[in-house]
């Protein structure tokens, strides 16, 4: 008995939980140290100093011979981003006067201040509010002055000069610029609003699609199982239809809605646009359309289940009593199978916020101009291309200029995705359990 | 000599490889109790739900025959069963509440026929507590669900909810043999008292039941009617052989 529980622990949280949870814990850690600022540094002889950031603000409690530090550098002097001995980084000094100046279009610089200039004329600098007209000289590290305009300068933060809470609030705001802000550099800098935007536009236009769909669909095959023939047909349909590659949905939503379709809707109501085409181009309703049939058979079956698992004697009580096969349908297994129903539609939301394959296929793209989402008429904009956690995390991956810029927007995108995904399997674990507990508690 | 209720001429039931009834020929008379009796797997329940057409959920069941219900015939396909069931209700052997409150239990029948409104149907909720004895138990806790009740209470609640809706006639598929004496014995004074407002049809097992409460009974073995007649004279002097057997325990 103890020993089987043993075995089971072993197994439950050896081979599975623990590494699911250190996996998780990994990529959380990961992504909430990105871009928390660490003290800037002063590596290296007299005559060829680097001023540094370590890009982890826990780099002496971490392992290895060299830390990975950010070179804030003007622009074309060596890369941005360079390996650092651990010795050299823990006897560094961390000079007061040292600034990281952020800026808009470009990477971040790090110097000390020397003075401010405007209409009125120069003054030294002395952490003064900078105007839009104002002009800052920067000296860097290799003795070099830089005048930096003030419309080029996004924030200016004495780090090495700010006690821990000052350096906190940096931070918390530092975070949640990446999660709301839109992406500059390549996607490399900003943030993740409208990739965040496009992943919730996505998953809820394919629940208000998929859900009709699937409670539909779901009660055909329940109130037609004993009359074999079509039904169970389309019930085996249903089970294959969960085994084939999400890709293959891209495709054929590719060829059969957004060409033909698409194509059709073009030519019939957007004429006078065309040749550029409106619908008959991939956008946000056809991705959705494609999700809502690749997470169709869960919904489906997951409903059905739940549609089966009301008890027989109920059923009978109900027809016993006079009702019809549809009013005991309404009234009595439709309400009890509601949470399997919402538990089936949680199930195809986590499957269809991680899935990029088939959207690549139809309206995901790099950079969005604009969100789907607008307060111009008609609000939401359904033939729009968007923006996609999943396919932001691919495209960082892959195509992003210097692999080590897009590291951090990587790491916070992974998170994100993970975050949004576990989230939604938990709610819908909750659901199920709530469910069963109280049909547990309400059945006889 | 009160009026036929149900006339059951040479009414057989066939599942896939099973004959379940075999050329059964019976009245039933109103306001009486009607005990069916026999050993399990006699057919007993299954002619029950011929009597509602319940039978006809299940898809491997063949009937044939004919069964008259006050007069008009109620197998074949252009019966009206749900007009049917409306006029014939059913209690089964266990307590099958809804997931519900107690009183949406009893509701549900009732808003099928279509009450709405709530003074109308807190009445009939009440009516029918109280016609099973079950008011002075749950008038507190209306809005519980029904499945905090005791068995006992439960199984009560489920004649309270057949009857609601005023169907004539009320089948009982062993509706005590799932509770303990006590509340064995408050189904059978419920019974007893149900008596002048509906024509009960009880099916059991239990062979002190059949002859403490039913007017008449029928001794069904094997799927075949062996005898029926009035209860003192079945349980004193029974004509077959298989029926003596049967009741002084010998078999079964």
């Amino acid at each position: 008995m103890s020993r089987s529980i043993l075995s089971r622990w072993l197994l439950g949280f050896g081979f599975f939980l623990l590494p699911v949870a250190a996996l998780l814990l990994l990529i959380l850690l990961d992504a909430l140290q990105v871009r928390m600022p660490a003290r800037l540094l002063e590596v290296g002889p007299p005559q060829a100093r680097e001023w540094v950031m370590p890009q982890s603000a826990f780099w002496r409690f971490g392992w290895g011979a060299q830390v990975f530090v950010q070179r804030g550098q003007a622009d074309g002097v060596g890369a941005e981003f360079r390996w650092v001995e651990r010795g050299e980084l823990e006897s560094a000094s961390a000079p007061e006067a040292l600034v990281r100046v952020r800026r808009f279009d470009a990477s971040a610089l790090f110097g000390i201040p020397v003075e401010v200039c405007d209409g009125a004329g120069c003054t030294a600098w002395r952490n003064q509010p900078l105007t839009a007209d104002a002009r800052l000289r920067l000296e860097l590290a290799d003795g070099r002055q830089m005048v930096l305009s003030g419309t080029d300068i996004a924030a200016l933060d004495t780090l090495n000069r700010d006690g821990t809470f000052k350096r906190l609030g940096h931070w918390l705001r530092a975070l949640a610029g990446v999660v709301i802000d839109a992406p500059r550099n390549a996607n490399t800098e900003g943030g993740m609003g409208p990739a965040l935007v496009g992943t919730s536009m996505l998953v809820l236009l394919m629940s208000a699609i998929v859900s009709p769909l699937g409670v539909f669909a779901a009660i055909y095959l329940y109130m037609n199982q004993d009359r074999g023939g079509f039904a169970r047909l389309a019930r085996a349909a249903i089970s294959n239809l969960a085994a084939v590659p999400s890709v293959l949905y891209g495709a054929f939503v590719m060829v059969a809605f957004v060409y033909g379709l698409g194509g059709f809707i073009d030519q019939t109501f957007f004429a006078h646009r065309l040749p550029s085409p409106t619908f008959g181009t991939g956008g946000l309703l056809w991705a959705a359309c494609a999700m809502a049939l690749l997470t169709l058979p869960i919904v489906v079956t997951v409903t059905l289940e739940g549609l089966e698992r009301v008890p027989q004697g109920l059923i009978e009580a109900s027809l016993a009593l006079g009702a019809t096969r549809e009013e005991t349908l309404i009234r009595l297994v439709l309400p009890l199978a509601r949470g399997a129903f919402l538990t089936g539609l949680i199930l195809a939301i986590s499957r269809a916020a991680g899935e990029v394959a088939p959207l690549m296929l139809v309206g995901v793209v790099k950079s969005a101009p604009q969100l789907p989402l607008s307060p111009d008429y008609p609000y939401i904009h359904l033939e729009q291309k968007f923006m996609h956690l999943g396919h932001q995390l691919y495209d960082l991956a892959v195509h992003a200029p210097s692999f080590e810029a897009a590291l951090p927007m990587l790491k916070v995108c992974a998170a994100l995705l993970l975050v949004i995904v576990l989230s939604l399997n938990l709610i819908a674990f909750a659901l199920r359990a709530r469910l069963i507990r109280g049909m547990e508690n309400m059945l006889p | 000599m009160s009026e036929v209720v149900f006339q059951i001429d040479d009414l057989s039931v066939r599942f896939a490889n099973r004959q379940a009834l075999r050329s059964l020929t019976l009245s039933l008379k109103q306001h009486e109790v009607s005990a069916i009796i026999g050993p399990s797997g006699c057919g007993k329940s299954t002619f029950l739900r011929c009597l509602n057409r319940l039978v006809d959920l299940d898809p491997e069941a063949n009937v044939s025959g004919s069964i008259c219900f006050k007069g008009q015939a109620i197998l074949g396909r252009a019966v009206d069963v749900i007009a049917l069931r409306a006029r014939v209700g059913m209690v089964f052997q266990r307590p099958n509440p809804f997931p519900l409150s107690i009183f949406e239990n009893i509701a549900y029948g009732l808003r099928l026929r279509g009450y709405r409104r709530a003074a109308e149907l807190d009445e009939r909720v009440e009516a029918a507590l109280k016609a099973v004895g079950l008011w002075t138990e749950v008038a507190s806790i209306l809005l519980e669900p029904a499945a905090r009740l005791s068995l006992g209470q439960q199984q009560r609640l489920m004649f309270a909810r057949a009857i609601a809706v005023e169907p004539e006639v009320l089948l009982l598929d062993e509706p005590a043999s799932a509770l303990d004496p006590i509340s064995t014995l408050k189904i059978e004074e419920l019974i007893f008292a149900l008596k002048d407002r509906f024509t009960v049809i009880l099916v059991t097992h239990n062979m002190q039941q059949a002859a403490r409460v039913s007017d008449f009974t029928a001794f069904l073995s094997g799927g075949e009617l062996i005898e029926s007649g009035e209860t003192t004279r079945m349980f004193t002097n029974p004509t077959a052989k298989a029926t003596e057997d049967y009741i002084t325990g010998r078999v079964g």
